[in-house]
């Protein structure tokens, strides 16, 4: 990543791009590429000083597409009047607000942080479970020791020998009614969790879908640009030649 | 800097660059450095803005047996950048206003301050 050539840098940035209209993705290949030509003619800068003083592709691309959404979202609130495909181009906008919220860095200090509550709690459950059943086992050592001291005692004091061994029998059998609570505990726990995690993922999924379907459906990308009102004037200017 | 230069006050700043005269990416890149801190990648949407608004219209012209794409201001534009002249002004003025006043309240005995509240507007 980090040593990047120009052509990795140019073909990076157009993956990232690859959602934008064919001819938002011509114009900042053909702007970088120039970009590159004017600094390395200088000569003052090698390719991947380029790159790391640009920040990288994905930053790069953050930067297009933020604009770009704006752009569109600015478009809406003039065009709305004329009606047809407002609707789909506002929905498209948003979306594209999301997909660049989500490609900037702060994502992933808050993925990071996200992760990091994620394995405090389920060590937190682990740890409890665990120790859970380390009582249990204690309580079962106590309960044999004090049955294996009764039967000893019963040689000096038959009364001392009843007592331990008594006393052992109830232990082991609060011990056996515990370890099967704890057993069933930890299975509804187990399948609890299953079920929340498949549950997220498929709340994520569908609506994963739902917005790809959206993304793909609105056809906004090329719908855009010919319905631009100002399409007469921009011939000239535009994208040149 | 403390403060973060809004998108309307870069595609100022590029079009105050613009009506020097025609000029290319780079240099465009390079002028804005000289005066403010803005990161590299932050210049082509801006251009790229200007030019779907029509505040610039491009160019281009071979240097040097490659392309070199020249950005030119449009009558919108300077219109725009008149536009944006006038608003820096009254912002900054407020602005300015506001920061001396608390300068000036600082440094006198501040009980007053109740009633100052009051007359402003």
């Amino acid at each position: 990543m980090m040593m990047m050539n120009r052509q990795e840098f140019i073909l990076a940035l157009r993956r990232e791009l690859k959602k934008l209209p064919p001819e938002e993705i011509v114009a900042a290949t053909e702007f970088y590429e120039e970009f590159f030509d004017e600094v390395l003619a200088n000569g003052a800068k090698t390719e991947q000083e380029i790159i790391a003083e640009l920040g990288g592709p994905k930053r790069v691309a953050a930067e297009i597409k933020a604009d770009y959404a704006a752009r569109i979202l600015d478009d809406d609130e003039t065009v709305v009047e004329s009606g047809k495909g407002g609707k789909t181009n506002k929905i498209s906008a948003v979306w594209w607000v999301i997909l660049g919220i989500c490609s900037a860095p702060v994502s992933i200090p808050l993925a990071c942080f996200i992760a990091f509550v994620g394995f405090c709690v389920f060590f937190g459950l682990l740890g409890t479970v665990l120790g859970i059943y380390g009582a249990i086992i204690g309580c079962a050592c106590g309960a044999i020791g004090a049955i294996a001291f009764g039967i000893i005692a019963f040689a000096s004091s038959i009364a001392t020998g009843f007592m331990f061994v008594g006393g052992g029998l109830l232990l082991a059998a609060l011990t056996a009614a515990a370890g099967v609570g704890a057993f069933i505990g930890t299975r509804e726990l187990i399948r609890l969790i299953v079920r929340l995690i498949t549950d997220a993922h498929d709340k994520r999924k569908n609506k994963k879908l739902a917005q790809m379907s959206e993304a793909a459906g609105g056809d906004w990308t090329y719908a855009e640009e010919p319905k631009d009102p100002r399409e007469g004037f921009t011939k000239g200017g535009d994208d040149n030649e | 800097m403390a403060f973060k230069i809004e998108s309307n006050l870069l595609d100022a700043c590029a079009l105050a660059i613009l009506k020097r005269g025609d000029t290319y990416g780079y240099e465009i890149t390079q002028e804005m450095k000289k005066s403010i801190v803005v990161s590299e990648s932050t210049l082509y949407p801006v251009l790229r803005r200007l030019q779907k608004e029509q505040l610039c219209r491009t160019y281009d012209q071979p240097y040097q047996g490659r392309n070199r794409r020249y950005y030119s201001i449009t009558e919108k534009g300077l219109l725009q950048l008149a536009e944006y002249q006038r608003q820096w002004n009254d912002y900054r003025t407020a602005i300015e206003a506001l920061l001396d006043d608390a300068k000036a309240d600082r440094k006198g005995a501040n009980p007053k301050q109740k009633g100052r509240d009051d007359d402003d507007e």
